[in-house]
């Protein structure tokens, strides 16, 4: 960079940067790619199991239940370890304190079939108007992604924006409710609320004209938003007008974005608290190592993987209301789910059960979603828990 | 395309550190940022490398890394339990210590863009784009920011003298 020495600004930054570079080690790109990798796992993680496996499965035999398969014996014992819960609201936090984002690149918002996802670090791309992310305070993590939902493919942003346990979703809320359209990129735009049924914790909605822009193909033209926050989440909706190849396309209609959001809704319980949909059973919330349980395997994957989704066995476990856990290969005896080799690192969400039957019954509502994502999954096994938190 | 990570993160690197270290005024969060968002360009960088800019992408995310508060609460922590505490680092000159000061008690925006400016080597155009805000105001945060950060270098003599 070029500097002008007798300028004593650029003269001090210039000596931060030389002073800096010089100091500054560029670790080996392993270290970075380890990270990207770890990253990637540590995003799996569902605090709810903090769990260490004490040591590997022996001959564990597994499979789906099909017929009914005796345990093996269990293997080295384990010291007697305090039982875990699930902890309320910690769901999408892994054990160092990051809220897990990758998640979201399943189709947690809206429609099943996501045509584009962007991470939070791309959302300025696709900032309608300029939209203002300090609206929405110290969010932990956030995502935005287009959808083009309805008929015409009306596009959609959806953006959902996750706190932690020590920031304020509902002061970040009350901030959003206050202005939605400046949130939103359009400070100076005539808005009236249009009639929506109350969403989750609390919402609001609205339709605002477009403003002069351009050549002005826009202008005046209806757009719509909804924001709702389900606990530590809020989730906005926007639908504008945009230009299609061969002219106008019109925003999603107001009857479409409420159709989005109450499909949405059960999912975002993730960040509340979730209740068995009515008619399925309640999972375990306290288990001991040692139990003797029913698991209901909702996905497994390979932390090395790249293309695997575990967002989608979340997704589909919020949407009929349970809060899947997130196991390590050998927490369970009997559900023997690693490749071979491939043990340490395979993870997977399960749903506990003290009863086969009630295994079964949520194991049916999930596979009702019809969510090929999913693969041969759900999947039920009698196991003998050895995890401890 | 790794060969392609591979010779942007060595470029890069280190000026990225520079510019988050002058922003957040410690060396060890701005090589763990950085570190972070390179991760995170790996693991996309099928997207990131078609970008025009993609060390503007890694600023960005660097920057967003540094801010955020849960990451500063967790950073310490996550270091002595992972990696055992750190190696000691080098005392600063006392003139990188003034500046780096200086900086920080700049308010934010204007911190950022003379981050930017005059160590990452983005245009105000650029910056304007990274920042979502007019020229203008990107030109006005940079002269205010000269202006308060020449106040607090200089001394009395010299500013009077000028």
């Amino acid at each position: 960079m070029s500097t002008n020495e007798a300028d004593p600004v650029e003269r001090a930054l210039a000596h931060v940067y030389r002073a800096t570079t010089a100091r500054t080690v560029t670790p080996e790109l392993g270290a970075i790619v380890s990270r990207a990798r770890r990253r990637r796992a540590s995003h799996a993680i569902l605090a709810g199991v903090a769990a260490l496996v004490a040591v590997a499965v022996g001959a564990a035999i597994g499979g789906p239940l099909g017929g009914h398969q005796t345990l093996p014996p269990v293997g080295p014992t384990v010291s007697p370890s305090p039982t875990f819960t699930v902890p309320e609201g910690m769901m999408l936090i892994d054990p160092t304190g990051h809220v897990y984002s990758g998640f979201l690149d399943s189709p947690l918002l809206g429609p099943r079939n996501a045509d584009l996802v962007r991470d939070e670090n791309d959302r300025d791309e696709y900032r309608v108007g300029g939209a203002l992310a300090q609206c929405y305070g110290d969010p932990d993590d956030q995502m935005t992604v287009l959808r083009g939902i309805g008929e015409n493919a009306a596009p959609v942003w959806v953006s959902l924006y996750v706190y932690g346990p020590n920031t304020d979703a509902e002061a970040a809320f009350a901030a959003v409710a206050a202005d939605l359209r400046a949130c939103l990129g359009f400070p100076d735009a005539q808005a009236s609320p249009f009639p929506a049924q109350p969403y989750g914790d609390e919402s609001v909605a609205l339709t605002f004209l477009m403003p002069q822009d351009g050549a002005g193909e826009l202008a005046g033209r209806p757009a719509h938003a909804i924001a709702v926050r389900v606990g530590r989440a809020i989730a906005v909706v926007l639908s504008t007008p945009a230009h299609g190849y061969t002219g106008v396309l019109e925003a999603a209609t107001p009857s479409d974005l409420d159709a989005l959001v109450r499909e949405s809704l059960p999912r975002l319980c993730l960040y509340r608290g979730c209740t068995p949909a009515p008619g399925l059973p309640a999972q375990l919330e306290q288990i001991s190592p040692g139990d003797h349980v029913w698991l209901v395997v909702l996905y497994v994957n390979d932390i090395d993987d790249e293309e695997a989704r575990p967002g989608h066995g979340l997704v589909a476990a919020a949407q009929v209301g349970y809060r899947p856990v997130q196991a390590m290969q050998g927490c369970d005896v009997g559900a023997d789910l690693a490749a071979p080799g491939r043990e340490e690192a395979t993870r997977y969400l399960a749903l506990y059960f003290a009863e086969r039957e009630e295994a079964e019954v949520a194991a049916a509502a999930v596979r009702d979603l019809g969510m090929a994502e999913l693969g041969p999954y759900p999947q039920v096994y009698e196991v003998q828990t050895r995890c401890s938190g | 395309m790794i060969d392609g990570f591979s010779g942007f993160y060595g470029a890069t690197y280190a000026g990225l550190v520079a510019q988050l270290y002058a922003y957040c005024g410690d060396h060890g969060e701005a090589q763990d940022a950085a570190q972070e968002a390179y991760a995170r360009a790996w693991t996309r960088w099928r997207h990131v490398s078609a970008m025009d800019d993609p060390r503007a992408w890694v600023a960005r995310v660097g920057y967003n890394l540094v801010i955020s508060r849960w990451r500063r609460a967790r950073t310490v922590a996550k270091t002595l339990v992972r990696h055992g505490p750190p190696p000691p680092v080098p005392e600063p000159d006392p003139g990188l210590a003034d500046t780096v000061a200086a900086l920080r008690r700049l308010p934010v925006a204007q911190r950022r863009a003379l981050t930017m400016f005059y160590l990452g080597g983005f245009s105000v155009a650029e910056i304007a784009s990274l920042e979502g805000v007019a020229e203008g105001t990107v030109k006005a945060r940079l002269s205010r920011g000269r202006q308060a950060l020449a106040a607090t270098l200089m001394p009395a003599k010299e500013v009077t003298a000028s």
